[in-house]
């Protein structure tokens, strides 16, 4: 009996190095290897279609046009742009934020929950907050590493195209994967669904709830929200290629800005001058406009303003992520039972 | 003497219900305690209390010799089997006990092996594919692996079938004379108290109805049988726990210290435990609690 007691570690002793580590690796690896093996395939598919991409680029000669004003360049990067794999099934990078955050985030505590082992977990020498801790710390850590790799790899992908179209940078998702907001809004995902589990306490509604509720909001922001960050700026002159346009309208003569309906009022207007089809030459909008010195302003995020836009989209989540995961830590330490 | 389990003014209120309220309690250290009581009276929340799962609305507890439940040193020094031994069912049986081992500033690994190897119980068979008993055997032995001065069990018994029941608890009162680990564990089978528990409290409605050694409980309680129409005069000499009469004869339960008590014209008896317990907890309004002694028939917050 006292070679056991010897081997016993008395009282005040530290935990075990990198147990809670080892514990939320054994309860999540599998759920590791899956991101893992599906980051796997989304890699090999980018470095395969990238590496086309590329060669395409260089049998085009695009290398060689230093603008895309002339006809030839106009005409090669259409090819390009033709020939890269239809874009809009990579609208379904905008479901990863919310998918792996719910998946990983609502079981995390709502399981332990649900099957009663918290029972086991929380009442071990290490303690809740510590096994709390640990476990957000680490899943946040290899998430935020995950989303940054798709950003990384579809941007690498896409480099040669981005190149020759100059898209708008909120236009496409350059913006969701070519900065940090994309591993920003994965871990808004994960910490809501962790805080749901908690409240909901049962994981497939907690998952499902966060799932539908992140992927709303991403969507909500590329489509609708995210152009309101700052004022855009108006010119009537031209925009450079990066920036973006989130609007345009008329001046009348006298210098005031149309509304809506009094811009629809314009068109009908030219629509109603308009010789019936085939009855000479029309003129366009632009430059009947233009005859009535009516001006055209555009409004738009300058390029620049990239950097800004993504320092605040990742501010205000990282402020939401902060204060869900103290309430969750908070929650976690008073509520249960 | 340290206390194993020390509450003062402890209440729990879930919503509007209270599930346990104005408990004022101290098991000492050093016995096997049984917490009994029907379903829903509180034994539940006192455990989940003690060990520091649930935190209390009123008052505290302190488990341990005064530690504060919940706190870094008391999870240190209790072990708690939850019902149904909540463990990770989709874990083996050696991953779980690396569990144990990383979560735990004390973890005696041989010992923790040597048990399983003793109960023929397959360290690479998941936890789900186990049967009850084993399941129960393999929380018995993360629990112990901690080498706790505390052992707390919620209805440990419950889920098994009689021969698991008695190979659980001799493995439990082995580890007891192994170690000197005080041991609560809940029930609601009352029959199991008698072999195994040498204190015993009784829950009932929230409240702790009764508290004490069992010997002590044992010896101070007596069947006086007698003539119905002295009922009444014995019954204002001692506090009446359980009060039955027919046309001519009473059965009075009474909670009397001095074995002499019997009036004349009186038999006395000897109570087992089991049918004690039983009595208090159909007699919610009397009590047997440890310090001041309450008037008869009055019901004592706990």
């Amino acid at each position: 009996m006292t070679t056991v007691d010897s081997s016993v570690p008395g009282r005040g002793g530290a935990l075990p190095r990198f147990g809670l580590v080892w514990v939320t690796w054994r309860q999540h690896r599998f759920a590791f290897y899956v991101l893992l093996g599906m980051l796997a395939a989304f890699a090999v598919l980018m470095v395969a279609v990238g590496l086309q991409a590329r060669s395409t680029y260089d049998q085009l000669g695009l290398g060689r046009c230093a603008s895309f004003a002339g006809d030839r360049c106009q005409r090669l990067r259409m090819e390009l742009f033709d020939w890269y794999p239809q874009q809009f099934p990579f609208l379904f990078l905008l479901l990863l934020p919310a998918g792996f955050g719910a998946i990983t985030g609502g079981p995390l505590i709502a399981r332990e929950l649900e099957t009663g082992t918290y029972r086991f977990a929380w009442t071990q020498g290490a303690g809740r907050t510590r096994w709390l801790l640990t476990q957000l710390l680490l899943i946040a850590a290899v998430l935020a590493a995950v989303a940054e790799a798709y950003g990384a790899l579809y941007t690498w992908y896409n480099a040669p195209l981005d190149h020759v179209m100059r898209f708008g940078f909120g236009d496409y998702l350059g913006f969701e994967l070519g900065g940090i907001v994309f591993p920003v809004q994965t871990l808004l995902a994960f910490v809501a669904g962790v805080f749901a589990g908690l409240l909901i306490r049962r994981t497939m509604v907690a998952v499902g709830a966060v799932f539908l509720g992140s992927f709303g909001l991403i969507a909500a922001l590329v489509f609708k929200l995210r152009r309101y960050y700052m004022t855009p700026l108006v010119t009537a002159g031209k925009i450079s290629p990066r920036d973006w346009v989130v609007g345009r309208a008329y001046v009348d003569p006298t210098g005031h800005l149309l509304d809506t309906g009094q811009s629809h009022i314009l068109y009908v207007k030219y629509l109603a001058q308009l010789p019936s089809s085939g009855d000479g030459p029309s003129v366009s909008y632009r430059d009947w406009l233009q005859a009535r010195h009516y001006t055209i302003v555009t409004s738009y995020h300058p390029a620049g303003r990239f950097w800004t836009f993504q320092f605040i989209e990742a501010g205000w989540m990282g402020l939401l992520i902060l204060l869900l995961g103290i309430a969750t830590v908070r929650l976690v330490r008073r509520r249960i039972g | 003497m340290s206390a194993a389990i020390e509450t003062s003014g402890l209440g729990k209120r879930y919503g509007r219900t209270w599930a346990l309220r104005d408990c004022s309690l101290a098991i000492p250290a050093g016995h096997v305690v049984g917490l009994v009581g029907p379903n829903g009276a509180g034994k539940t929340t006192l455990l989940s209390l003690a060990v520091g799962l649930a935190t209390p609305t009123t008052g505290q507890v302190r488990v341990a010799g005064g530690r504060p439940a919940g706190s870094a040193a008391a999870l240190d020094a209790v072990a708690f089997v939850a019902q149904e031994a909540a463990l990770y069912r989709n874990l083996s049986v050696a991953d779980m006990l690396r569990m144990g081992r990383s979560l735990n500033r004390r973890w005696d690994a041989e010992r923790a092996r040597g048990r399983l190897a003793e109960l023929d119980i397959p360290p690479g068979r998941k936890v789900g594919a186990l049967s009850g008993g084993q399941r129960s055997q393999v929380a018995l032995t993360l629990a112990l692996a901690k080498r706790p001065e505390l052992l707390i069990l919620d209805e440990p018994l419950a889920a098994l079938d009689p021969v698991a029941r008695h190979d659980f608890m001799s493995a439990l009162m082995t580890a007891v004379s192994e170690d000197g680990v005080s041991v609560v564990f809940s029930s609601h089978v009352v029959a199991e108290l008698e072999r195994v528990c040498d204190y015993v409290v009784v829950v009932h409605g929230g409240r702790i109805q009764v508290s004490g050694e069992v010997e002590e409980l044992v010896a101070g309680h007596h069947v006086l049988t007698g003539p119905s129409d002295q009922a009444d005069a014995v019954a204002q000499r001692f506090p009446v726990v359980r009060d039955r009469r027919t046309f001519a004869q009473a059965h009075l339960l009474v909670r009397a210290s001095d074995p002499d008590a019997a009036p004349p014209g009186w038999q006395r008896h000897a109570i087992g435990l089991e049918e004690l317990v039983l009595a208090y907890i159909r007699e919610p309004s009397a009590s047997a609690l440890p310090g001041p002694k309450p008037a008869p028939g009055e019901q004592v917050a706990c």
